[in-house]
């Protein structure tokens, strides 16, 4: 579920993202990616989301494998493609050692840019 | 995922899983026999590459599987060994008992996952102790299945290692259901991490669209570079469960990339730096060991060969299946021919050319797929040097072990029901055969006595010889003990038949049962298991040389030559590899001896064995005279048997008459012939029991 701060966009990341999990991710994922569409129908909205991006919150993922990282990746480049351009945060360490390990640090690492402030 | 996608997944699941315990299982025997190999003696450079090879190769198809249980043992092993050939710390044969032992124990995980079988934590919680205590003694402390704590590359020998070291670029395409069958794919890469300096890229095929994305199926291809002194091949067999040759490619670039042979890591190099701008903050991974650096020999252990990369694992059933079907179209063949032969061979030239040719093909195709079944001995024998190394120790004696044509091949069936049987008979020539050094010493002989197992093929069966240099079977104990149990004797019993008394049920010499043997359950065991796949067991033996058992085989148990033979309305099949010759024999050859019909040739007096009155056969053929006589030979034992006529060599399809309705004395099976009728097989050892009754 996403949930505004400040007309901030979180969207956590939570439980399995293995093969035993990523199946059950999806619902979830599709739901966010049809709720942020429908929030970017505006050309104004769509202005403040690129200035203030998404955060996709990865703090509360469990498991991570290869299944996972290419679940994640598809995921950032369908938002990518509706215009939405996110970060990813609160990543734990050890998640961002498994992604760089499994080879994604180039496919996930320009998610991880800089923070960008919308004023 | 519906019920029924689950169930394919998991019979997929299965499949893989099975080729990894059969690989599993090949790499401990591997392993086992190159350690009994090593038992004399320090091994070389080589065996011990193999045999961390062999720890190696199991630890990394069970990371990638999922059995993490079984990596936890051979990850110590394969520590151990690495301290070993990195000279850190020396060989001593205290650790070919340690490492049979952690090979036990593996193989117990193994039937573990494999079987279901019972698993002992307490027997890997104490391999893996004593594994690193071994570990532990140089000083360095490692822990249990902790990945590399224990870093053992010393600086010399990794500065060897980096003077050969090769760039490579692999690019691995996984098969899309790489997920679901389990693969996990960061297991690969650390195996990989474990040969050099590894970065790795991973880039999706295509970006689809997440409402209609399955995430079990893999849309992944990975680019990676290895920096690494192991050689192509060594990064393939960390693939070969998961990657054909296709979706792996390997490239030695190290040339075209001048890469400089220099011992300043590569990760973290500016190359890399390019490619991934966004992941300073990701820690570095750096290679660990760089494993098999002297592995590069042509024939060295553990190696696979080109032939064996050319082979494919089949299941026995669908072998078995094939054999069915193959013997089915012999029938059919046979019952074409049968038609065919009433037709006129001039009208019909083209059918009869054309059937002969098919009776060719067939006997061609038939042999091929019996060749299919066929496994080498060595199978069995590779058992024995385990079980006599530790028997004799136990036993304190002096054993060594021959084998004599191990590559004698026969039926796979064959095999599994003949170990058993081998086994009693190698342990029955430790425990109660061979003497202790000082006895076989004050006799006049070596110290070390001598066990030899032999195969060969004679004619068409399989003969396995067990022969011990041991003390001989006793004839005065046997008949002793025979008469104990009321076993009928007569002091003027032949050898022979003295010898065979100890296939009576509990018959036992031993003075002490011992958890050996000495209970009386072997022999007989042995004798029934060999005649249930239609051998025989004889046993030739003399006092202070030493004991022969012979074991006779069918060379397979389904297809065989024959003749086939009239008698009255009855026909029967003779195995032609127990015809001599037949004969019709003149008055004068005939003759009677203790009112039993001889035949005499070349000067010797052969029994003559009349099938119309052991089966109680109407025929008009009563007398030698009149018929015709077939002279067969077992095992050197001649006798000739009265046919009413010879009616046509073929090939037949054994079919067990016993599971539909019971076991004919003198009969080895049935087969279906050509008209349709069903004909008899004749088990002419057996005949030969029921004339002497």
């Amino acid at each position: 579920m996403s949930g505004k701060t400040a007309d901030k966009i979180r969207i956590p990341l939570a439980g399995d993202w293995s093969m035993n999990g990523v199946t059950h991710q999806i619902p979830h994922l599709v739901e966010q990616l049809a709720s942020l569409s429908g929030s970017l129908s505006s050309k104004e909205s769509q202005t403040c989301a690129a200035a203030n991006p998404p955060e996709v919150v990865l703090s509360g993922i469990d498991e991570l494998d290869a299944s996972g990282c290419q679940l994640m990746a598809t995921f950032l480049h369908n938002l990518k493609q509706r215009g939405v351009m996110p970060l990813l945060t609160d990543v734990p360490d050890a998640i961002k050692e498994k992604i760089q390990f499994l080879g994604f640090g180039r496919e996930l690492g320009s998610y991880f840019k800089t923070l960008q402030v919308c004023v | 995922m519906t019920q029924a996608q689950k169930e394919i997944n998991d019979i997929d699941l299965n499949r893989f899983n099975q080729i990894f315990f059969e690989e599993c299982a090949e790499h401990l025997a591997e392993m086992e026999q190159i350690l009994l190999a090593l038992s004399d003696g320090a091994p070389d450079e080589e065996q011990l590459n193999a045999i961390f090879r062999a720890a190696h190769s199991i630890k990394g198809g069970a990371g990638i599987f999922g059995f993490q249980d079984m990596t936890i043992v051979t990850h110590v092993l394969e520590s151990l060994l690495d301290r070993i050939r990195n000279q850190e710390i020396p060989f001593t044969t205290a650790m070919v008992d340690l490492f049979l032992e952690a090979g036990d124990v593996i193989s117990m995980q193994l039937a573990g996952h494999r079987d279901g079988a019972c698993v002992h934590q307490d027997a890997i919680d104490q391999i893996s102790a004593k594994l690193q205590q071994f570990s532990d003694k140089s000083g360095c402390s490692s822990t249990v299945a902790t990945a590399d704590s224990c870093a053992p590359v010393s600086a010399p020998s990794r500065a060897d290692s980096l003077a050969a070291l090769h760039r490579y670029e692999l690019e691995f395409t996984p098969d899309p259901d790489i997920f679901k069958r389990g693969v996990r794919v960061e297991q690969l890469f650390r195996e990989l991490e474990e040969l050099g300096e590894l970065t790795v890229n991973a880039e999706l095929s295509s970006i689809p669209d997440l409402a209609s994305f399955d995430p079990e199926i893999c849309n992944i291809y990975w680019n990676l570079t290895l920096v690494s002194s192991a050689g192509e091949n060594d990064i393939r067999e960390i693939f070969e469960f998961v990657a054909d040759e296709d979706q792996l490619k390997v490239r030695d670039i190290t040339e075209s990339a001048a890469f400089p042979p220099t011992v300043e890591p590569l990760h973290g190099s500016a190359e890399k730096s390019q490619e991934a701008p966004d992941i300073a903050a990701f820690p570095p991974i750096m290679g660990k060991r760089a494993y098999d650096k002297n592995e590069q020999a042509p024939g060295a252990f553990g190696r696979r060969s080109g032939e064996a990369d050319s082979s494919i694992r089949v299941g026995v059933t669908k072998v078995d299946q094939l054999i069915n079907q193959v013997g089915e179209l012999v029938i059919t063949q046979a019952m074409l021919a049968q038609s065919a032969a009433g037709l006129d061979p001039v009208l019909h030239e083209n059918l009869h050319r054309s059937i002969l040719q098919l009776e060719r093909n067939t006997r061609d195709l038939q042999q091929s797929v019996m060749s299919i079944r066929l496994v080498p001995i060595s199978v069995v024998f590779s058992r024995f040097p385990r079980m006599i190394r530790e028997l004799a120790a136990k036993l304190g004696k002096q054993v060594e072990l021959k084998t004599v044509g191990d590559s004698t091949e026969l039926d796979k069936g064959l095999i599994e029901k003949i170990t058993d049987p081998l086994t009693h008979l190698v342990r029955n020539c430790l425990d109660h055969a061979l003497e202790t050094p000082d006895v076989r010493l004050s006799a006049g002989k070596e110290a070390t006595g001598t066990v030899v197992l032999q195969a060969s093929q004679v004619g068409g069966r399989i003969v396995i010889d067990v022969i011990d240099d041991g003390a001989g079977l006793n004839r005065d104990r046997i008949l002793s003990k025979a008469s104990e149990r009321g076993i009928p004797i007569s002091e003027t019993m032949s050898d022979d038949d003295v010898w065979q008394l100890i296939f009576s049920p509990g018959f036992s010499t031993a003075e002490a049962v011992t958890d050996i043997s000495g209970r009386g359950v072997g022999m007989d065991v042995v004798l029934r298991n060999v005649q249930s796949i239609g051998g025989r067991v004889t046993i030739a033996s003399e006092s202070g040389k030493g004991t022969r058992v012979t074991i006779s085989l069918p060379l397979t148990l389904a297809i065989l030559d024959g003749l086939s033979i009239g008698i009255g309305d009855e026909k029967f099949i003779i195995p032609l590899s127990s015809i001599i010759e037949s004969l019709q024999p003149t008055k004068e050859s005939l003759n009677t001896v203790n009112g039993n019909h001889v035949v005499q040739m070349r000067g010797e007096y052969i029994p003559i064995i009349s099938l119309f009155e052991l089966f109680n056969l109407k025929t008009e053929i009563t007398t030698p005279e009149k018929g015709i006589l077939i002279l067969i030979d077992v095992d050197g034992e001649k006798a000739a048997i009265l046919v009413d006529s010879l009616l046509d060599e073929l090939q037949v399809v054994i079919k067990s008459i016993e599971d539909n309705y019971r076991k004919v004395e003198g009969t080895a099976g049935a087969t279906i012939l050509g008209d349709g009728r069903v004909a008899m097989i004749l088990d002419v050892h057996s005949l030969f029991e029921m004339r002497k009754k």
